[in-house]
């Protein structure tokens, strides 16, 4: 049986004009140096995990199956 | 980088390495255009959320699943990433039993400066706004996911290190997306 892919779904809601507004502002600040960007990242990896962890169920408790 | 086309070590190694450590790619920066570089690990191409035993859960991607994920991050979420081709790399594998020669996409993608160097990573009551402002709710017992009723988007991963907290507020980086169409609400069928 074929497997089903997300080419043959309906469409996706495009980004806000607000958030591409945001990334094109970003996209025109100046590139940041190397020991810029690896400074960032060591910080953004240092402590990950990749076990997985579960969310906390939301105090909505509206979580549900759709149909 | 190069264009649509098979990219070869000569043209990745010369951009220095940021990351090795990362599950599902090795980072580079800057390439002469200044962006970042992701290249999947060989014959691995990250991870996706599927519909499985009526919960969420994550799947190795195809690579078709890949290149959907990332297309879906752009238009979802106003990301450039770029597929600039596939590298396909003759050293050993990385991941233990893998033969040498499996193919790797190579990515760009622009690099995102944080708003306080010491603080680059959103907390998760950011990511939370962020996400509902963008109408996701959260998916109790998956791995950090959110849930578009209206159209099936589904991320999973969006945890702090894969956002980055800029002068424009919380931008995803890098998040395992995908359609499931089993959460596709209703009303919006």
């Amino acid at each position: 049986m074929k497997k089903k892919t997300t080419r043959e779904l309906p469409p996706v809601i495009p980004a806000s004009p607000e958030l591409l507004a945001k990334m094109q502002r970003l996209s025109e600040r100046p590139p940041v140096s190397f020991e810029v960007a690896k400074a960032q990242t060591d910080l953004m990896l240092k402590g990950r995990t990749n076990e997985n962890e579960n969310r906390p169920e939301p105090q909505s408790g509206h979580w549900r199956k759709a149909g | 980088m190069a264009q649509g086309r098979l990219i070869h070590d000569s043209d990745i190694d010369p951009v220095p390495l940021l990351s090795n450590s990362t599950s599902e790619h090795e980072v580079r920066y800057p390439t002469a255009d200044r962006r970042v570089v992701k290249k999947t690990w060989p014959g691995f191409y990250g991870q996706i959320p599927v519909w499985k035993d009526d919960r969420v859960e994550r799947e190795p991607a195809t690579p078709a699943e890949y290149l959907d994920r990332q297309a879906l991050q752009n238009e979802v979420f106003g990301s450039d990433l770029r597929l600039e081709g596939v590298n396909v790399s003759e050293r050993p594998s990385m991941i233990i039993g893998e033969p040498a020669g499996l193919p790797s996409f190579v990515v760009t993608q622009r690099f995102i400066e944080g708003a306080d160097a010491r603080f680059p990573k959103p907390p998760d009551a950011r990511i939370a706004e962020f996400f509902e402002a963008h109408g996701f709710e959260a998916i109790p017992r998956s791995y950090f996911g959110w849930v578009r009723r209206a159209d099936g988007v589904v991320v999973l991963d969006a945890r702090g290190d894969n956002f980055v907290l800029s002068a424009e507020g919380v931008i995803p980086i890098d998040l395992q997306m995908a359609l499931v169409p089993e959460l596709i609400a209703r009303s919006a069928r």
